[in-house]
């Protein structure tokens, strides 16, 4: 996604505690600015009946989740600038992402480059985590009902990439996002829209939330001496023209 | 002239490059002349010459060409390489491209180029290489060690089917393995353009060759960009090796035995990897089949089989005949589905038997919505999409409407000047595949005067029986008819001519309809003629003739002699 498609805007730091240059967190809500809310739509599943199964509801989609207020879900925010020069040490705990009633979960998240995966199938049915990135080396890996777990190295990690898709071919409603970065200051909107960045440096960043539906958006921050609080405002996407 | 099929294919499918190549030819030679030196720059004048018709000049897999192939050509710019000897997400080394321009890749446009010298090959392997970033990388890419390599036996091959089981090939390949499986209709690639699962009892058409290496090598590396992953990590661990691998990816200190566990395991792991692919393999009869230029129509005794599972049609699908996408009037196909049929005939003197068998992922159906109006399905999780409506599988045999003169009608179902006679089938609602009696066969005969126009005969001067059967991604399709009829609008069918025959195949969940299918050239059928007595009776008239030549010489030399 292009920088120049995104809306640049500066956020009003809010000043709530005066104090020494201190890490802080960068917090907020993520907003989508539509008239109506868009209604959620069923999964079709049919294509496998193990995966209807193991629905009694439908399945909705997960492509965009936004509560009445317009709060948006699985709203990638990271500082994209700002840590040039500064290095991180990448974890060696994994992250984990599971395949639950034919859904990748999370949807989305975020790994720091060089940082382990591990996959889960607690479906017990063969799906295929295929891993389509730009920047970092394509993965695809079968992963039949017998196998619960598969590692992923941290090599496969290798260079930062946002975001990182995942697939599966077998059930092509199947989709995920890891956002992979050099540092660890991103988190994921949660229901209600709130995030989180805690124990940020002090110092001016740009913060950018990604969404893999609507249009993301960039603000420029400064962390000096206190928690930041802002706002994101997401743009629907341009209506595609119908052929 | 016997052609590998393949090799017809690429020929046809270069040939539409060609032209649109001609006039990037000379653009190519002017450059060449100014060009760059060194092995990347005599790779650039090979390649902006020989592969950017198809390939475009960037590498982008976007050429004038590109649209009308299919698969597309290969985007060189994403480092992504279907065939490679070398482990899941490693770059292919220098000989695998070498191997893909030197000897083509089977069932695509890729045809081979060992016209090239070595040293131009080499050069143009170098120049597509600069095209992707991934090539900077320092570090050698890491190719698949061919160990524990298992023999094919009746044993290993059961032992396949199991792996084949456990993995869920099935999944998109089809119990079968024709490439019919739940999900095979859904698969897109790395540029999200469609792809099919590959059939995997055709193995002469699979793009990295059919020997059980090769195969074992796919399952190992995956199909970098396409949907068929890596199997190699697909296998269940027991917990202790599980355990040990963790311990291995941390780079923690292990001991030798449990090394020793860890390295069983994974023997294990590559000898059903061995047993896969001798199963894979098995699926495909042991030679590559020829195309077939006489369709033999064997003579029997009594009843015709009225069955596609009648034991007297014996093993195998049949002569094998290759179809290509028509592409010569508008609208064209330049994708089809049908690339075979394969065609076994029986008679008995007085009926013919001909049992068609093709490959087609699903059995399509328009419903009445889908006649009336396109339909608005979801498909994944994305918005409505309008889909385009259903259309019917259909197949058509085509004759000439007599023999006695020779004429044969244009190949695409007659034209207006020369009528063909055609046995044209088409799906209908009420099959599925559980249904395969009698009265749903379906299959009409009449005259054609051309792809869209057949106009088939008044029923009570329908002389052809039909009956189709269709599972895990196969039709079968009998007809019968009466060598002789009555409708001096039919072909009469003889013994001991040379009856030309050609075949015409719509695949409708592929869009297919009226001009767009695909289509063989003329090939001959044979019926078997009966032992009759004629010669007999000249043979014993040779003989009396002899005798009686003898004879008078005999006297004659009598009569000098005295």
């Amino acid at each position: 996604m292009g920088v120049g498609k995104l809306s640049i805007a500066i956020a009003t730091a809010v000043v709530l505690v005066a104090g020494p240059a201190a890490p802080g967190s960068i917090s907020g809500v993520v907003k989508v600015d539509v008239k109506k809310v868009p209604p959620a739509k069923p999964v079709k599943m049919e294509s496998d009946p193990d995966c209807v199964a193991k629905h009694t509801e439908p399945h909705m989609s997960e492509k965009y989740i936004v509560d009445a207020d317009k709060n948006v879900k699985n709203v990638f925010v990271y500082i994209k600038t700002g840590l040039e020069g500064q290095t991180f040490e990448s974890p060696k705990r994994p992250g984990e992402l599971d395949q639950i009633g034919c859904a990748y979960a999370p949807r989305v998240m975020g790994l720091m480059v060089g940082q382990p995966l591990r996959i889960l199938n607690s479906d017990r049915l063969l799906h295929n985590v295929h891993m389509t990135p730009k920047i970092n080396e394509e993965f695809n890996k079968a992963m039949p009902a017998r196998v619960r777990k598969m590692p992923v190295s941290g090599k496969v990690f290798s260079k930062a990439e946002v975001m990182v898709p995942f697939k599966c071919d077998v059930h092509p409603w199947m989709k995920a996002y890891i956002g992979v970065l050099p540092h660890p200051f991103f988190a994921v909107s949660a229901a209600d829209g709130s995030f989180a960045i805690e124990d940020v440096p002090p110092g001016k960043y740009t913060v950018e939330a990604w969404h893999e539906a609507f249009t993301g958006q960039v603000l420029e921050i400064e962390v000096a001496e206190a928690d930041v609080t802002v706002s994101f405002s997401l743009k629907p996407p341009p209506r595609r023209k119908k052929k | 002239m016997r052609m590998p099929v393949s090799r017809r294919i690429a020929l046809f499918a270069v040939a539409a490059c060609v032209l649109e190549a001609s006039a990037g030819i000379e653009q190519a030679q002017a450059q060449a002349t100014a060009g760059d030196l060194g092995s990347v720059g005599s790779g650039k004048i090979v390649y902006d010459d020989k592969c950017a018709h198809c390939h475009g000049a960037e590498g982008r897999g976007d050429g004038a060409g590109a649209d009308r192939l299919s698969p597309r050509p290969r985007d060189f710019t994403r480092g992504l390489y279907k065939i490679r000897s070398t482990e899941s997400g490693e770059l292919p080394t220098d000989d695998d491209l070498l191997r893909i321009v030197t000897e083509g890749m089977p069932g695509t446009s890729m045809p081979g180029w060992p016209g090239l010298s070595d040293d131009e090959r080499r050069a143009v392997v170098a120049y597509i290489k600069t095209f992707s970033k991934q090539f900077e990388r320092a570090t050698a890419p890491l190719e698949i060690a061919i160990v524990d390599k298992v023999s094919p036996s009746e044993e290993s091959v059961s032992e396949g089917r199991k792996v084949f089981e456990m993995l869920e090939c099935a999944k998109c390949h089809g119990q079968e393995g024709r490439g019919n499986g739940p999900s095979a209709l859904s698969l897109v690639d790395e540029w999200n353009y469609p792809t099919r699962p590959a059939d995997l009892t055709m193995s002469w058409r699979f793009r990295g060759g059919n020997e059980t290496e090769d195969l074992y090598r796919r399952f190992i590396a995956g199909l970098a960009g396409t949907p068929m992953p890596s199997i190699k990590e697909s296998f269940p661990l027991d917990m202790e090796v599980e355990d040990i691998q963790i311990m291995i990816e941390d780079e923690e200190e292990i001991s030798p035995e449990d090394q020793k566990k860890y390295d069983d395991a994974m023997r294990a792991i590559r000898v059903k990897t061995w047993h896969l692919a001798n199963y894979v393999r098995s699926l495909s009869p042991a030679e590559n089949p020829e195309a077939a230029i006489v369709l033999k129509s064997a003579l029997v005794e009594g009843e015709l089989p009225q069955g596609a599972d009648d034991p007297r049609w014996g093993a195998g699908e049949g002569a094998m005949f290759p179809l290509a996408g028509q592409v010569i009037i508008e609208p064209r196909l330049f994708a089809p589905t049908v690339t075979d049929v394969f065609v076994k005939s029986m008679h008995n003197g007085e009926e013919m038997a001909l049992l068609v068998t093709w490959h087609d992922p699903s059995l399509s159906v328009a419903t009445a919505d889908d006649e009336a109006d396109g339909v608005a399905t979801t498909t994944g999780d994305d918005q409505a999409e309008q889909q385009a409506p259903m259309l019917n599988d259909a197949l058509a045999v085509i004759f000439p409407t007599r023999i006695s003169d020779g004429a044969r009608p244009y190949f695409l179902m007659g034209d207006a000047r020369l009528a063909a006679y055609a046995w044209v089938w088409q799906a209908k609602l009420s099959l599925s595949p559980e249904e395969t009696g009698e009265g749903h066969g379906d299959v009409r005969e009449g005259r054609a005067k051309g792809l869209t126009r057949f106009q088939e005969q008044p029923a009570d001067a329908q002389d052809v029986r039909g009956k189709v059967a269709y599972a895990h991604g196969r039709y079968q399709l009998l007809i019968h008819r009466s060598l002789g009829t009555e409708d001096k609008n039919d072909l009469q069918l003889e013994a001991g001519k040379f009856i030309p025959i050609a075949f015409v195949a719509w695949d409708g969940s592929n869009g297919e309809a009226g001009t767009q299918c695909s289509v063989s050239t003329w090939y001959y059928l044979h019926l078997e003629e009966p032992a009759s007595n004629r010669p007999y009776f000249l043979g014993l008239a040779g003989a009396l003739l002899t005798i009686a030549v003898q004879f008078a010489a005999r006297r004659s030399f009598r009569r000098a002699g005295a």
